[in-house]
């Protein structure tokens, strides 16, 4: 595979991705990962320290299915949506079976009312296999500039 | 805002610690008297923990209520902390969140300050060819850094303005004293750090902290997944004075037969639901006392937490009448191994902002500040369950440990 194609499936996956959070439809986002994965939300000066522990952590396919089934049946919040916009895709390494790269994110946070902001700002630092045929996470690790969230972060970012 | 006559003019309810008048979270009267009276007053505040400054000239930035504080540790090794304000114009002193620094020097007009506070240079002091500078008789021993006084405890640094305020182990009484050296009784190591912003006044998430009543409810993947039930065995906790609380549950102690929680009865239990993936509750017993689950206050704004294996502080800075941060700090110890690393980190999706059992609380406390706009006259809320009981019981069915935290706050903001 060269670097273009290489780019092509990366840019596919993240626009596929970012399409089922979008769209709310929640239950097909752990089929983006593989079964044994890690997927990761955290602040960017945590992860610069560190530090273990941020805003959401699954080691498993079944972890992010158990995510899906919280925020279905044992989650209250008010109805929101979000809008990722992913772009600057950096290759950093890659071969016939996988690759890692960079990208960069912002979160669009609309709420019912209305009102609308950035919600978050960041990076994802991916690992993607390619040897299933269809691309997907082994690891995904959301890094956030800002320490802070507002109010709540309920769906995946 | 609404322009309603403040519970500072129409006095509380006279029914007392059963009602609160919502008055008190939406105005800008008493978030300043609060300011002055209970952050400025007899409290001890949390400052940070002591793992966080090891060495000297380590320093933290935080907050006591609104004011900024520079705590750090100085050249022999005491913690220190002051307000983050140069004596000379007021500029912050530092303004990067942690660092290292010999001397605190000024970006504005180099002033410089040792690690004890006491100011130590003053750029052209002298002024130019024999012009300008500072005069002959200024008094640089007056112009240091305002000290806060400070307790550590466990490693847990505190702060207070007063004088007044008795000693930490007496301000807390023995019981909430004894929880802390539970929790904190080795080295710490910091696991993790965010901040949560709540759209809604700084109270409110105290009484939701200290509300046992709700957290079942609520929090539906608590009460499905077996985390905390009210039939499990535990208790709710006041000190003499009720203004620090702790309410803790001893999971696999419960027989949910015959109550609420079983049938569908209560909307929170959804008994058929499992995880697909149960390694996300896996635990280790922490303490030898069985308790799996606690939350434990110390007046007024912070809150320290077992949630089976997570543990971390709350740290809440009021930001105005209708805004607040909660500053979290997850940690474990350093004699950690690596498998209670890896179960700590886990349970840590349990709590925060995206927390299975947490989020709902940044919902439901910016609910109550949106429900209590447009009022009529000095509405209250109702804070009734148990009666009017201000005590410790095993039962926690009860809104006695919310009732503690306005004693508290009455007996300290003279309303």
């Amino acid at each position: 595979m060269d670097t273009f194609d290489t780019r092509h499936q990366v840019e596919q996956l993240q626009i596929d991705y970012a399409y089922c959070i979008d769209s709310g439809h929640f239950e097909d986002w752990p089929e983006f990962f593989t079964d044994e994965c890690v997927y990761q939300i955290i602040s960017r000066d945590s992860y610069e320290q560190g530090h273990e522990s941020g805003f959401y952590y699954c080691r498993s396919k079944n972890m992010l299915r158990d995510r899906v089934l919280a925020l279905r049946e044992t989650t209250i919040y008010e109805p929101q949506r979000y809008r990722h916009i992913i772009g600057g895709t950096r290759i950093l390494e890659s071969d016939e079976k996988r690759c890692r790269a960079e990208s960069n994110l912002i979160v669009v946070r609309t709420l019912q009312a209305g009102e609308m902001g950035i919600f978050a700002a960041g990076a994802y630092l991916d690992t993607i296999t390619f040897e299933s045929g269809t691309p997907k996470f082994i690891e995904k690790v959301v890094v956030t500039d800002s320490p802070q969230i507002d109010m709540l972060l309920a769906g995946p970012l | 805002m609404d322009q309603k006559p403040s519970t500072i003019e129409t006095g509380w309810p006279e029914e007392g610690l059963t009602r609160v008048p919502y008055g008190v979270f939406d105005s800008e009267e008493i978030f300043e008297r609060e300011q002055e009276r209970l952050f400025r007053g007899p409290t001890w505040n949390y400052l940070g923990l002591e793992c966080e400054i090891p060495k000297p000239g380590d320093y933290k930035l935080n907050f006591i209520g609104t004011t900024p504080i520079i705590v750090c540790r100085n050249h022999v090794g005491d913690v220190r902390a002051f307000v983050n304000r140069c004596a000379h114009r007021g500029s912050l002193l530092c303004f990067k969140n942690r660092g290292n620094e010999k001397v605190f020097t000024c970006v504005y007009h180099n002033w410089s300050y040792d690690l004890d506070g006491n100011l130590r240079g003053i750029a052209f002091r002298r002024g130019v060819n024999g012009q300008g500078g500072m005069p002959e008789d200024f008094d640089e021993e007056k112009h240091g850094l305002e000290a806060v006084r400070v307790t550590t405890r466990g490693g847990v640094v505190f702060g207070t303005f007063s004088d007044g305020t008795p000693d930490l182990e007496k301000y807390l009484g023995p019981q909430m004293t004894g929880f802390i050296d539970r929790m904190f009784n080795r080295p710490l190591r910091v696991m993790g750090h965010y901040s949560h912003r709540l759209r809604n006044n700084w109270k409110l998430v105290m009484e939701n902290v200290r509300d046992p009543y709700h957290a079942s409810i609520l929090h539906l993947f608590f009460g499905s997944f077996g985390l905390s039930r009210h039939t499990m065995e535990g208790a709710a906790l006041l000190d003499d004075s009720a203004w620090h609380h702790i309410v803790y549950t001893k999971r696999a102690t419960d027989d949910i037969s015959g109550s609420e929680y079983e049938g569908g009865k209560l909307k929170s239990m959804k008994s058929n639901l499992s995880l697909a993936d149960p390694t996300l509750l896996d635990e280790w017993q922490e303490f030898d006392d069985g308790i799996t689950n606690m939350v434990q206050t110390v007046f007024p704004a912070v809150t320290f937490q077992q949630i089976t294996n997570c543990l971390g502080v709350r740290h809440l800075v009021p930001k105005g009448p209708d805004e607040a941060e909660m500053i979290w700090t997850l940690f474990g110890y350093e004699d950690d191994e690596d498998w209670q690393r890896e179960i700590r980190r886990t349970q840590a999706n349990l709590v925060g902002p995206a927390g299975l059992i947490s989020l709902e609380d940044g919902a439901v406390t910016n609910f109550v500040q949106r429900g209590i706009r447009g009022r009529e006259g000095n509405e209250a809320s109702v804070v009734e369950l148990g009666g009017d009981a201000i005590e410790s019981s095993e039962n926690r069915v009860t809104e006695a440990t919310v009732r503690g935290f306005w004693k508290g706050y009455r007996d300290v903001m003279g309303l």
